[in-house]
């Protein structure tokens, strides 16, 4: 296969922390991801809409909308794909499950452990067949 | 400055020899190390292997479980920092008994008699090295070649570090082993940034215990200081982000990016250490003692902490006052009224409004007057700012 023809996986990264959306895009795009980056939940709306990502990694905390209220957008236009919500809130599990998000990770988090996750989210949303598809 | 090598290879031969430590062939540190080792009777011929039952090991690991796990993202950093060096991290606790080892296979799997998990570093067996010295100097210590009181670690440049909680107290050591004399300059900067990161999330673990006592002792509270929790993380957060992008700098030796992202490493700890001591205040609520404190400094910090949700909710606070004041008053109620006013005063500006925070001196100077007006974008024309208004004194009331 010609790698300059190979389709990069995509993923939209939405943090309103500046460095740490600039740390993320440069780990991830080392890892061969195309990565799209947005600075708040109104943002991370848009830019799941438009750029139709594979993964979409969400902080909690965000002027515009929170991440919650992200992911609750995309559902009710009916846009399914792997989410990865990210805080440092103390009751995640019990945050991301009542949502129905399936992977969540908690902040400070490492790297190795987040990569993990992608592979296993991104694993999985094609096995459910949950990549990117709107309802348009 | 350096010892040169020669003076130290010739201070160990005197040492052999005769037993006399010559001070004016060591820098300082490494002489109070082997001024030591030779009191507690390290032997400098051969390390005296001293290492704790697997049991016990495993008892000590039980025990040290929380701070194992909070460095062991900053171990494998290091690890991944030395690149393909042959190197070795340690972990140890405050006695100086290993933890944790990682490195590269042919040093800490294939090297026979390696110490690992259980193994005591104290400078009583062990002499002048990475774990003993930095633990009984209190104080970072790099230790070349043949600055090691034991032959066996001449091969090696060590550096370590004791790691404090957050009461100041040590509670263990951290430590890196290269084969390369030179590799101290590389490695120094991100094994003293490291500690600083392993002794922030020791203090991210502190404030999850201070939340769960919000909850459950005040739950009213619980959901404002949660939020500010997480945004007082989120500078924890990005300056391990930070580390891990140093570490891969460093091993394909891109050192100048990598000191420049370090340096903002460090500061995003900094910010770090100091909103989550406000935010501890916050979360306190034990009544203090009525004391000086000054009133403008606590506003500045309160609204540093305060960013993240002020952009939110995207309301500009807008300080207003000419000169420092300070008032008596309990500086934990003081956090606490100042944190219901703000929010009160945000809910009341709504998105896009302004709050004011002027601070003056009443005409009799007895008195400090906050008051906190919020501006709304919505219906300016129809409503006047809502106001919020208090007074401190600037003595100590008589009782």
């Amino acid at each position: 296969m010609n790698i300059q023809n190979a389709k990069k996986r995509k993923v939209v990264i939405a943090d309103d922390d500046d460095a740490s959306r600039a740390i993320l895009t440069f780990i991830l795009e080392e890892e061969g991801w195309e990565v799209k980056e947005a600075k708040d939940g109104k943002e991370a709306v848009e830019k799941t809409i438009d750029e139709e990502p594979d993964l979409l990694i969400l902080d909690n905390r965000m002027p515009e909308l929170t991440g919650a209220e992200v992911y609750h957008k995309l559902q009710l236009q009916g846009i399914k794909l792997a989410v990865i919500l990210a805080t440092g809130y103390g009751e995640l599990e019990s945050l991301a499950t009542s949502l129905g998000i399936s992977y969540f990770i908690s902040k400070p988090f490492d790297i190795p452990e987040l990569l993990i996750m992608i592979e296993s989210a991104y694993a999985n949303s094609l096995t459910e067949n949950q990549s990117f598809r709107s309802q348009g | 400055m350096k010892a040169l090598q020669t003076d130290v290879l010739e201070a160990g031969r005197i040492y052999k020899s005769m037993g006399a430590i010559p001070a004016r062939m060591l820098r300082s540190k490494i002489y109070r190390a082997w001024e030591r080792s030779h009191l507690q009777g390290a032997n400098p011929y051969t390390l005296q292997a001293e290492k704790l039952s697997p049991s016990d090991t495993e008892d000590l690991i039980t025990k040290n479980s929380d701070l194992i796990r909070v460095a062991s993202p900053y171990i494998r950093m290091l690890s991944q920092a030395a690149g393909v060096d042959r190197h070795a991290v340690m972990l140890s606790d405050q006695q100086a008994i290993l933890l944790d080892v990682v490195g590269d296979k042919q040093t800490v799997q294939e090297t026979e008699s390696f110490p690992g998990p259980g193994s005591l570093l104290s400078e009583s067996v062990a002499g002048a090295n990475g774990i003993g010295t930095p633990l009984a100097e209190a104080d970072y210590v790099e230790i070349i070649s043949a600055e090691h009181f034991i032959e066996g670690f001449h091969p090696f440049t060590c550096q370590g570090i004791p790691l404090r909680n957050d009461k100041q107290e040590i509670v263990g050591a951290l430590s890196i082993s290269m084969l390369r004399p030179d590799a101290g300059q590389r490695l120094k900067e991100i094994l003293l940034c490291a500690s600083l990161g392993i002794e922030a999330d020791l203090l991210v673990a502190n404030l999850e215990k201070h939340i769960r006592r919000v909850l459950k002792s005040n739950p009213n509270e619980y959901q404002p200081l949660e939020d500010l929790r997480q945004d007082v993380i989120q500078a924890n957060h990005a300056a391990r982000l930070k580390l891990e992008v140093v570490s891969r700098m460093v091993a394909v030796n891109r050192l100048d990016y990598a000191m420049q992202l370090l340096g903002q490493a460090e500061h995003s700890i900094d910010i770090f250490r100091r909103r989550a001591e406000i935010w501890r205040t916050l979360a306190s609520f034990e009544i203090g003692t009525v004391q000086s404190v000054s009133l403008t400094d606590q506003i500045s910090n309160l609204i540093d902490v305060l960013s993240t949700e002020t952009a939110i909710r995207q309301v500009t606070i807008l300080p207003d006052w000419y000169e420092p004041i300070t008032v008596f008053a309990d500086p934990r109620s003081l956090l606490h009224d100042l944190l219901r006013y703000f929010l009160q005063a945000f809910d009341q500006a709504g998105k896009g409004g302004k709050v004011q925070v002027v601070v003056h001196k009443t005409a009799n100077e007895e008195l400090v007057e906050v008051s906190l007006k919020a501006i709304s974008v919505v219906n300016l024309s129809l409503s006047a700012p809502h106001s919020q208004v208090f007074y401190l004194p600037i003595k100590r009331t008589p009782r």
